[in-house]
C-alpha cells in the first residue's frame, strides 16, 4: 500500500528535487522504498512510495515497466484477483505481485481491463509511445486520489499534502464549499478546500494527452456505475441469499487474506467486524490476530466497548490485543484530525482509528475492516427516518409537530429538527444524513452563514435505475456514493495509513456489492431489525446472544470533552476575533449554539465541533 | 512475393466470443480457415474459459488468429473488443459451436462487393447436434433479410437471428458505431439487428454458403431459467429506452414481449411480475 504522486506541464516544468520535496510528505505511506519516473522532455514526473505487501523483493518496486517496455505504472492498491486475471489472460509474469498483472492487462487489453480489476487502487499508466497518461480510481474510492488542474498544469496524488507542498500552485481556498462542510462534516465530491485541487471520480479513468501544449479540462470516463448494477428485480429468497451471501463473503476474506506480511482484523465487537473476524480465523488455520480500543468505565462511560470485542475474540478463540484508553490519551493526537486529514474534517471517530492502528501495526502490516456493510445492509436508523420522512401524512403534518417539539426534552427536539424539512423537498437526502449526524440543517445555515449560499442541488440529485428504489433504498445508495466514499472511506485510509498499516474492507469486493444492492430491502430491513440478513449470516459462525445489545461505535466523548478538556479550543477558534477574521458566519450565532450547549443542549456539541474545526483548519492553513 | 490475384479481394475479420466451448471452437475455427475466400483474419476471444477452450485454439496452427484472453464479462463484450481488433471491410460474428459451409463468404462476398449499397448479406441455416449431424426441421430457416426491424420484433420463425449467418459491411458497422449491448446477452444479437436499424439493406445467398447452426442441450438459448427471462426483458427495456422503433414497430414488439413476459413469469410462479406484463398485453389491443 503506497502513495503516488504526479505532476504533468509542457509549460511549467519544476525540477526533480522540487518534486521529491513533495514526495517526502507522504513519506509515512510507503516507508519501504521510493522511485522517480521523468519522461525524455521532463513534461512527466511520476512518483511512487511504497510499502511492501505482496512480493517483497526489489523487482516489484515502482515505477514499474511493461514487459513490451512501452507502459509504466505508478500504483497505490490491492488487487484480490490478480491471480484469476493472470490466469485468464494468460500472462507470463517475471514478479509475484499485482502491479504487474494490472500493467500487463492494460498492455493487451487497455482501458478495457479497468472493470475486471477487484480491488481497491488508484493508479497512473504512461504510454511512452503515444506519450499519454491514463488514470484510474477504484469504485468507491477506498484508495484516495486527488489532482490540481489549471490549465497549464495537471498533478495528482494520493494525499492533498503533496499538492500542497509543490510549489508555485495556486492554493485559493474555495470558500463555497465550507457551508456543505458544516452541513455534512466532509467536504462532498467532486470539490475540496482549495480552488483548483478537487476528488477524482469513483469508478472513473481520464486519459491526459501530453502532446498538447495546453491540458486539455479533465474528461472522466466511467468503467462502473452503481445505478448501472441496480437490477430490475431484487432477490427475496431469505434461505437463498442467506447461502449466496455467505459464500460471497468468504470468498471476499479469503481474496483479502492473501498477503506476504502478517495480516489481522479490527475487532470492535460489532455485527460487522465480528462476522470479518469469524471468517478469516475460519480460513486461516493458525490464530488470526484482533485488535480493540476502548475507554476506561467511568461516570459516562457505562461500558468499555473492548469488553464485548474481548467476549467476541475469545470465543472465535483469536489472538486479541486491546488497549484501554484514558480520555487523555487522546489529547496528544488532537491535531492530527488537521494535519492528516488535509482539509475540514469532523467525523472524530478518526481518534480512535489511528490509536487502533497504531496498535495493530505493532504486530501486523495489514488489517481487515468491517466498513461499508451498514451502508450495504442498512444498519443505520436514518434509513428508517428517510421512510417515515417520506411518508405523505407526516410531510404534511410536520408544520404541526415541530413547533410542539420544541419544548420537549433533548431528545424531543433532536427529532423535532428531523421534522424540519428543507423547503426544496429535493433536499431530503442531505437533510436526514445531517440531522442523524447533528450537523447544521440547511435551514440552521442560512441564519449562521455570512453569504448563505449553499448548493446541495447536485448531491441529492436522483440517480437512474431499473427499478423504482425504496426511500431505505435510496437514502442507503446515496450513502454508498457519498458519505462512504467522502468520509468513511477518508477516515480509514488516512488513519491507517498515518501508521504504514495497510486497511482492507472486504464488505466492498465487486461480487458482494453486486449482489448485495440488489437483495430486496425487506430482507435488510426485517421484524424492525437493521441489518437483518448480515446478522442472520453472522448466527452461523456465533451465538446470537453475544449480540444482544444496542449498536455501539466508536464513540469518542466529544460533548463531555468541550466542556473539560477540550473547552480552549472553543475559547481559541469560536473567540469573536477568529470567527470575525475568517468571516464565514456571524459571531452572535456561533455564540448563541455555545450559549445553548453550557446550558445542557448536549446535541449541539457536534455542530459546535464542525465550526471550531473549520476555524482551527483555517487557522493552520492559511 | 505478393499475390496480386488477392490484394483486390477484402479482408473479413471473424470475431468468435468463446466461453467454455473446448467441445466445438476448434471446428467452427477449422471452417473459417477452410474457406474458398482466403483474406481472413480470425479474432477468438477466450472469454475466461475454465476448460480446455485455450488449447484447442493453440492447437491449431495459423497465422491468421489472433487469441485474445480475458476474463469472463460475457457474450457481448467478448464481441466488442474483438471488434476493436478488427481490420477487415467485413465482420462476422461467428458463435463458436457453429460451422460455415466453404463457400458462406465467398457467396455473401460476390453479392456485397457487386453492390456496395447493401450493409449486410445473410442466407440459409441447417441445424445440426452435437455430433455434427443434420437435423430434420421443422421449416427451412433463414436469415433475415427483408423487413428486418419488423422481422425481428415480430419473432417471425422463418427467419434466425444469429448473427453467425450474417456478414456485416465494417463501413456501416462503424459508421452507426453500432456495438454489442453488455447489458443483454442471449438476446443481444436481436438488440444489434435493430441498431442497425432503419434504411439498411441486406442481401441474399439463395444457393450454397449455409450456415450449420448447432442445436445443442447445453446451449444457454434452450435452457428456460430466470436468468434467461431477466435476459429478454432488459431486451425489451433497453430497445424502449434507446428508443430504437418506430411507432409500428414498437406496438409489435410491446404486444409480442409482453405476452412472453407474461407467459414466462407464469412459468416461473412470479405472479406480480406476471400480472404486470398480461396488463401490459391487453393494453396493446386498445393502442
Amino acid at each position: 500500500m503506497c502513495g503516488i504522486l504526479g505532476y504533468i506541464s509542457n509549460s511549467k516544468k519544476i525540477t526533480e528535487e522540487t518534486f521529491a520535496l513533495s514526495m517526502q510528505t507522504m513519506k509515512h505511506r510507503g516507508p519501504d522504498a521510493n522511485g522517480i519516473f521523468v519522461n525524455q522532455n521532463a513534461s512527466l514526473h511520476l512518483g511512487h512510495l511504497r510499502l511492501s505487501i505482496l512480493d517483497l523483493s526489489v523487482s516489484s518496486n515502482q515505477p514499474f515497466y511493461s514487459q513490451c517496455g512501452r507502459y509504466i505504472i505508478i500504483y497505490n492498491g490491492e488487487l484480490y484477483n490478480f491471480k484469476e486475471i493472470k490466469e485468464d489472460c494468460k500472462i507470463q509474469t517475471k514478479t509475484t505481485g499485482d502491479t504487474e498483472i494490472i500493467i500487463e492487462s492494460f498492455a493487451q487489453h487497455n482501458n478495457s481491463c479497468f472493470s475486471w480489476l477487484n480491488g481497491m487502487f488508484a493508479f497512473a499508466i504512461y504510454d511512452i509511445q503515444e506519450n499519454k497518461i491514463t488514470l484510474c480510481r477504484d469504485r468507491f474510492g477506498i484508495k484516495p486520489l486527488y489532482y490540481y488542474y489549471d490549465g497549464d498544469r495537471f498533478a495528482f496524488s494520493s494525499e492533498l499534502k503533496a499538492l500542497k507542498k509543490i510549489e508555485g500552485f495556486d492554493l485559493a481556498l474555495n470558500k463555497m464549499v465550507f457551508s456543505e462542510f458544516l452541513h455534512l462534516g466532509y467536504i462532498p465530491f467532486p470539490n475540496t478546500a482549495y480552488k483548483n485541487i478537487y476528488k477524482f471520480p469513483v469508478g472513473a479513468y481520464l486519459e491526459i494527452d501530453l502532446n498538447k501544449e495546453k491540458i486539455d479540462v479533465p474528461e472522466f470516463k466511467y468503467y462502473w456505475k452503481l445505478n448501472e448494477q441496480i437490477s430490475r428485480h431484487t432477490y427475496t429468497d431469505e434461505t437463498e441469499v442467506k447461502t449466496e451471501l455467505k459464500r460471497l463473503l468468504e470468498d471476499s476474506v479469503s481474496k483479502q487474506l492473501i498477503s506476504d506480511v502478517p495480516i489481522g482484523t479490527f475487532l470492535s465487537g460489532g455485527i460487522d467486524s465480528s462476522l470479518i473476524t469469524a471468517i478469516a480465523a475460519k480460513l486461516k488455520n493458525n490464530k488470526i490476530k484482533t485488535f480493540s480500543i476502548g475507554y476506561e468505565k467511568n461516570q459516562y462511560n457505562k461500558f468499555n466497548e473492548a469488553h464485548f470485542a474481548e467476549t467476541v475474540a475469545k470465543q472465535i478463540g483469536t489472538e486479541h490485543y486491546s488497549l484501554t484508553l484514558k480520555e487523555e490519551d487522546i489529547l496528544p493526537i488532537l491535531s492530527n484530525i488537521i494535519s492528516t486529514y488535509d482539509e475540514p474534517y469532523a467525523d472524530s471517530s478518526a481518534y480512535p482509528t489511528m490509536l487502533v492502528s497504531k496498535l495493530a501495526r505493532e504486530q501486523v502490516t495489514v488489517t481487515l475492516s468491517g466498513d461499508g456493510a451498514d451502508e450495504l445492509f442498512m444498519g443505520y436508523g436514518m434509513y428508517n427516518w428517510s421512510q417515515r420522512l417520506n411518508n405523505p401524512i407526516i410531510k404534511t403534518l410536520s408544520p404541526v409537530f415541530y413547533p410542539l417539539t420544541k419544548a420537549g426534552s433533548n431528545k424531543i427536539k433532536r427529532a423535532g429538527l428531523l421534522l424540519k424539512y428543507p423547503e426544496n423537498n429535493a433536499h431530503l437526502k442531505t437533510h436526514i444524513f445531517s440531522q442523524e449526524q447533528y450537523f447544521f440543517s440547511e435551514k440552521e445555515l442560512e441564519e449562521i452563514l455570512v453569504e448563505p449560499v449553499i448548493n446541495l442541488n447536485s448531491l441529492n440529485e436522483s440517480i437512474q435505475t431499473n427499478r423504482q428504489l425504496t426511500n431505505r433504498e435510496k437514502q442507503s445508495f446515496w450513502d454508498i456514493s457519498n458519505y462512504l466514499v467522502d468520509d468513511l472511506l477518508v477516515k480509514v485510509d488516512r488513519a491507517s495509513m498515518l501508521y504504514s498499516l495497510e486497511s482492507r474492507v472486504p464488505f466492498l469486493d465487486n461480487n458482494l456489492v453486486d449482489y448485495a444492492l440488489n437483495i430486496d430491502d425487506s430482507l435488510k430491513h426485517k421484524h424492525g431489525i437493521n441489518k437483518y440478513i448480515l446478522k442472520e449470516v453472522l448466527y452461523t459462525y456465533l451465538p446470537k446472544n453475544l449480540f444482544e445489545r444496542p449498536k455501539w461505535g466508536f464513540a469518542v466523548p466529544i460533548s463531555k470533552w468541550l466542556k473539560t478538556n477540550l473547552y480552549f479550543l472553543i475559547e481559541k477558534y469560536l473567540s469573536k476575533e477568529c470567527i470575525e477574521k475568517y468571516n464565514i458566519i456571524h459571531f452572535k450565532a456561533a455564540d448563541d449554539i455555545v450559549k445553548r450547549f453550557i446550558k445542557g443542549e448536549e446535541y449541539l456539541y457536534v455542530r459546535i465541533w464542525v465550526m471550531l474545526l473549520l476555524h482551527w483548519w483555517l487557522e493552520e492553513n492559511t | 512475393m505478393l499475390n496480386t490475384s488477392t490484394n483486390k479481394s477484402p479482408l473479413v475479420s471473424v470475431i468468435i466470443p468463446c466461453y467454455n466451448g473446448e467441445l466445438f471452437v476448434k471446428k467452427s475455427i477449422l471452417s473459417v480457415l477452410q474457406q474458398t475466400h482466403k483474406e481472413i483474419e480470425i479474432i477468438v476471444v477466450n472469454d475466461g474459459s475454465k476448460d480446455n477452450t485455450y488449447d484447442e485454439i493453440n492447437s491449431i496452427n495459423s497465422p491468421l488468429i489472433t487469441l485474445i484472453n480475458k476474463p469472463n464479462t460475457g457474450v457481448s463484450d467478448s464481441r466488442n473488443i474483438g471488434l476493436k481488433y478488427a481490420k477487415g471491410q467485413y465482420l462476422l460474428f461467428l458463435d463458436a459451436d457453429d460451422i460455415l459451409e466453404f463457400d458462406f463468404l465467398e457467396k455473401r462476398l460476390e453479392i456485397l462487393e457487386n453492390n456496395k449499397s447493401l450493409d449486410y448479406c445473410t442466407g440459409e441455416i441447417v441445424w445440426i447436434d452435437e455430433k455434427d449431424q443434420l437435423i430434420a426441421m421443422p421449416k427451412k430457416q433463414f436469415g433475415i433479410y427483408e423487413n428486418t426491424i419488423l422481422n425481428v420484433v415480430a419473432f417471425n420463425s422463418l427467419f434466425s437471428t444469429c448473427p453467425s449467418a450474417y456478414l456485416f459491411r465494417a463501413s456501416t458497422v462503424k459508421k452507426k458505431s453500432i456495438q454489442f449491448n453488455t447489458k443483454i446477452s442471449s438476446p443481444a444479437d436481436r438488440f444489434f439487428l435493430l441498431e442497425f436499424g432503419y434504411g439498411t439493406t441486406s442481401g441474399f445467398v439463395k444457393n450454397g454458403g449455409k450456415l450449420f447452426y448447432r442445436i445443442n442441450t447445453q446451449s444457454m438459448s434452450h435452457l428456460f431459467s430466470k436468468k434467461l427471462i431477466f435476459d429478454q426483458e432488459n431486451y425489451f427495456y433497453e430497445v424502449l429506452k434507446n428508443k430504437l422503433l418506430r411507432p409500428q414497430e414498437k406496438a409489435i414488439l410491446v404486444k409480442k414481449m409482453s405476452y412472453l413476459l407474461f407467459a414466462s413469469f407464469l412459468k416461473l410462479k412470479m405472479y406480480r411480475y406476471s400480472l404486470l406484463y398480461l396488463f401490459k398485453y391487453l393494453k396493446s389491443f386498445f393502442w
